[in-house]
């Protein structure tokens, strides 16, 4: 009942999404909106259940990072989604409320080349994980405005031909949205949230056979790096333009396996062996530069007093913030700590202390730095290191807390571990089964990581989810 | 028994009016649904039930609503004797009185005022906010000079009181709701009037509503949930110490802040006051917040061995039994009983689970009965002791009010052959009348998310289905099959003297009835 919602929203209905890699295009890691878990309970997390999919393994390759989209309206009623892909070309939806199937797809493979056999290093198959617009700022429920079919948008069952430009669909208003996933043939798939099919023909996008990184959405454009040469595709960063006819623009560059990360004014950033690049959204233009040598972690933008800064990793634990108004110059940098950074920040403001936080992952454990504002000027400070989890996937933080996941190895297991944000302590630990190549997902009162046996698992706290108790 | 139908035949041959009425959307105060004076229809005769007469009506259809559930008055005074007459109103403002013995239209009203100047203006194709006239009127007490009453509200928020004889105004309209408010079906409780209203419409605030009669300034009293909206069917059901109960739909739950969503208010007049006295809040209303399956089933209370209960029940598909005087115990989250799920399995906020409010009865034996209907398919889980085929589209299921060990509860005694939409029903010697709606009742698609509008749905809409049903066992015991031409959405059955009511969108009022002779 549409009107009872839009009371419901100035009652205060919110739903939070994850809706790619580290949460946001800016690649905070940061559940903004995430309060359930606190200091004092997160002890007593619960695995609320697992769900096993259907989906065979490829090399190290399972089931991607998971993402959520908190609010949909499908035809068969409201869905919280939980989304993942398949190393087998697959897409898998559930209904992350009650750990039921809503549904799954499958690609088949459409390019002339052969699928590559998997290896370490090039598992093939699938190996980007799901996203969609947005970022994990709790939107409130669905409104009216945006409702019926966007410009272009054809009727269930009918797909437009390739090359005609649709947009994104709206979020904020049906949310009905869509999701993006990328198949090993490298064509880009526009899914219905609600049924998993295509919106348009599949476009082409990547190479075949290419190990992609995390996916990135912004104003109606794809981002996507090919990485470590899989398939005999050089390591390049692409960006499709959904509203102009598909067009897609490339350039040379080892990427990380997050990917680019994306300011507030549209601007991309992406970490290459050698430097921090800016560059035009869409046509991928180099509009600035910022040597720097060390490739291993995605940076990470946020708000700093009134700029758009970018923290970038570097050789040997190197830190340095740049202003996305002028790269070349550093706003800050830290000395070398010997721990390389990998994989993706995670980064967050406490509105407590006005304090910034960042928290990297190294191949020992987790550090925490602190930005400074000293005469107006940042400064980097490492505040704490934690020994507890290592080799994590990219942190969460939420409401305080660091939440790393411990991606272990074939004869290890996974670990997932909350820590207190503002001093490190280890306040939860839990022990998968078996090891993970997955990221973390944080939001609406549970966390979700995947495992190699092609297992999701959720934690939270049963009282919390009456959906699942029957209470 | 057969004597005594002989006599009813005889009689209702003769133009001698019977005594019972049905005065109120669900039959009385309490929103039992239950009409204790029928004598006529029978578990054995009314496999012979037909179209007494159909009347077409010049009632304009808004959005899907048309027309509501007809009120029923016998033995009113009138130049040409005593009449039965039916008092049906349409959503376009109109009032109609009608000759219920031979379906003859005596008077009819139309409520004139200029454009609605409060409020944010309604939107064209949204069903739920169709503005006109949405409440079902309600019929006074006698006055002193034996003439009939009926308080009747126009969709500019105006209450007015007609002479069921002819339709007249016997007194200046006067002030209650907001204009196209969207206010429920009418109560009338010890010269106090009160509505419910929801979804906001045109701006209206979400509230329970109250005025006396008798106060020359008829001032409004309001009490507030704060919620989504009180959009339980037959408004407010009222229970003996003059507290009206409405369900408050989607919304949160802060004791802190007198937030009360996702649950049932109970508000009492005091004074020139109208305050809520008491609540009851599931212990799951945040899920029922998430998923949209609003708490928005008018209660239906009863006495039960010298306790005065209710049931009311949510999209979820559970039905809760709670005591009026501490509904939901001291935390106001407990009920005496809650049912499993009886449907709704895929947790959908459109076309499942429970729709419009509650009935019950007690039979000769003194077992309390309760109904609820439901849309969808049964829970493949649900536990039913007497089934009658496979349920997809909805049904209606009959429980048991049981005492154990000091323990009340609801014991599932029968579930009914499958209906599309099961509505409200009613009952009567013995008989339960249900009806599945017709309407379709989708507002969201797998292509486009959230569309609900009236346009598509009225054309995917069938027509409704009239179903008598063994208030013991639910066997069948006639269908009208496809008599009826149109669907039925916010309507309601109204029975009394051996014939039994729905308004259709069609704006077709059906009677039905015994062959007569």
């Amino acid at each position: 009942m549409k009107r009872i919602l839009l009371f419901a929203i100035c009652l205060g209905i919110y739903a939070a999404d994850w809706p790619t890699e580290s949460g946001s295009p800016q690649r905070d890691g940061w559940a903004k909106s995430e309060t359930a878990f606190t200091r004092e309970n997160v002890k007593g997390l619960e695995l609320l259940y697992k769900y096993q999919a259907d989906n065979q393994s490829r090399g190290p390759n399972a089931l991607t990072t998971p993402m959520i989209n908190g609010r949909v309206i499908t035809y068969l009623g409201f869905k919280e989604e939980l989304v993942f892909g398949g190393s087998s070309d697959n897409v898998f939806a559930l209904d992350a409320d009650l750990n039921r199937p809503l549904w799954k797809r499958h690609f088949d493979y459409l390019s002339d080349k052969p699928q590559a056999p998997a290896t370490a290093l090039c598992p093939g198959g699938m190996t980007a994980p799901v996203a969609m617009v947005g970022s994990s700022t709790a939107v409130a429920g669905r409104g009216v405005a945006g409702r019926g079919l966007p410009p272009g948008a054809v009727g269930r069952g009918l797909m437009l031909p390739p090359g005609r430009g649709l947009p994104i669909a709206p979020r904020g208003g049906n949310r009905s949205g869509e999701f993006f996933a990328v198949s090993s043939d490298g064509y880009l798939h526009r899914l219905n949230t609600s049924t998993g099919e295509d919106r348009v023909a599949p476009l082409k996008f990547l190479p075949p056979n290419s190990k992609v990184s995390a996916l990135n959405v912004s104003d109606n454009t794809i981002y996507a790096a090919t990485l470590d040469g899989c398939g005999g595709n050089a390591n390049t960063l692409y960006a499709i333009d959904l509203s102009a006819d598909n067009k897609v623009a490339a350039i040379p560059v080892s990427a990380t396996s997050a990917g680019v990360a994306i300011g507030n004014n549209g601007d991309v950033y992406v970490r290459t062996n050698d430097a921090v690049l800016a560059l035009a959204p869409k046509t991928l233009e180099l509009k600035g530069r910022f040597a720097m040598a060390g490739g291993t972690v995605t940076p990470v933008v946020f708000a700093w007093h009134d700029k758009d800064v970018i923290l970038a990793g570097g050789n040997a634990g190197r830190l340095a913030l740049l202003d996305s108004a002028s790269l070349e110059k550093p706003l800050a940098e830290s000395a070398p700590t010997g721990n390389e950074f990998r994989g993706a920040f995670a980064s967050w403001l406490d509105p407590a202390t006005s304090t910034r936080w960042i928290y990297g992952a190294t191949a020992t454990g987790i550090e925490a730095w602190r930005v400074e504002d000293q005469a107006g000027k940042p400064v980097l400070t490492r505040d704490w290191v934690s020994k507890e989890v290592a080799m994590t996937a990219p942190p969460v933080t939420a409401n305080g807390l660091v939440f790393a996941l411990a991606s272990g190895e074939a004869s290890k297991h996974a670990v997932l571990a909350v820590l207190d944000g503002i001093t490190g302590e280890k306040l939860f630990s839990n022990v998968a089964p078996t090891w993970s190549n997955s990221g973390l997902a944080v939001a609406n009162k549970r966390i979700y990581f995947t495992t190699h046996d092609n297992t999701v698992y959720c934690f939270g706290f049963f009282a919390d989810q009456p959906q699942l108790t029957g209470r | 028994m057969r004597k005594l139908k002989y006599i009813a035949l005889a009689a209702l041959a003769a133009g001698i009016a019977y005594g019972a009425d049905w005065l109120t959307d669900g039959g009385d105060p309490q929103r039992t649904a239950w009409q204790r004076d029928e004598h006529i229809l029978t578990k054995d005769n009314v496999r012979n039930l037909q179209i007494l007469w159909k009347l077409k009506l010049d009632n304009q259809p808004k959005e899907m609503h048309s027309l509501f559930a007809p009120l029923i008055v016998s033995n009113v005074n009138t130049p040409e004797g005593k009449k039965q007459i039916a008092i049906e109103a349409g959503i376009s403002d109109n009032v109609y009185g009608i000759d219920a013995d031979t379906g003859k239209l005596l008077w009819q009203k139309h409520f004139d005022y200029p454009p609605v100047a409060e409020g944010r203006g309604l939107r064209p194709g949204d069903p739920l906010c169709p503005g006109g006239q949405t409440a079902t009127p309600v019929i006074g007490p006698p006055t002193p000079s034996g003439a009939r009453v009926a308080y009747a509200m126009a969709g500019d928020g105006q209450v007015h009181t007609l002479n069921v004889a002819n339709g007249e105004e016997m007194s200046a309209p006067f002030k209650f709701g907001f204009g196209n408010g969207k206010s429920y079906a009418l109560n009338l409780w010890d010269g106090v009037l009160f509505t419910t209203t929801s979804q906001g419409c045109n701006g209206n605030p979400n509230q329970m509503w109250a005025v006396r009669l008798d106060d020359p300034a008829h001032n409004v009293m309001t009490a507030t949930p704060k919620s989504g909206g009180l959009w339980g069917r037959t408004g407010a059901a009222i229970d003996s110490n003059g507290v009206a109960w409405a369900p408050t739909g989607d919304g949160r739950y802060e004791k802190e802040t007198q937030t009360y969503g996702n649950g049932l208010i109970g508000a009492k007049v005091y004074g020139d006051a109208l305050r809520i006295e008491d609540y009851f809040i599931p212990s799951n209303w945040s899920w029922l917040q998430k998923r949209d399956l609003d708490f928005q089933v008018t209660p239906a209370i009863f006495n039960y061995k010298g306790k005065e209960l209710m049931v009311t029940g949510s999209k979820e598909c559970r039905v809760y039994l709670l005591d009026v005087k501490n509904a939901g115990g001291d935390d106001h989250q407990t009920p005496l009983d809650r049912t499993p799920l009886m449907c709704n399995e895929e947790v959908n906020f459109a076309s499942a689970g429970i729709w419009g409010s509650m009935a019950t009865w007690e039979d000769s034996k003194g077992t309390r009965w309760v109904l609820t209907p439901f849309w969808g398919p049964v829970h493949p889980k649900f536990q039913v002791p007497v089934t009658h085929g496979p349920v997809k589209d909805g049904a209606v299921v009959a429980f048991k009010v049981e005492e154990k060990n000091g323990k009340l509860s609801l014991v599932p005694a029968w579930i009914s052959r499958n209906m599309d939409r099961a509505e409200p029903p009613v009952i009567a010697n013995g008989v339960v009348y249900a009806y599945g709606n017709g309407e379709n009742t989708e507002q969201a698609y797998s292509d486009r998310g959230l569309d609900d509008a009236s346009p598509l749905r009225i054309k995917a809409s069938t027509h409704a289905v009239v179903y008598a049903l063994d208030a013991e066992t639910g066997q069948e015991l006639y269908s009208s099959g496809d008599q009826i031409a149109s669907f039925a959405h916010f309507a309601g059955l109204s029975i009394a003297n051996g014939q039994l009511y729905l308004g259709t969108f069609d704006s077709i009022l059906y009677c039905f009835g015994l062959p007569r002779k």
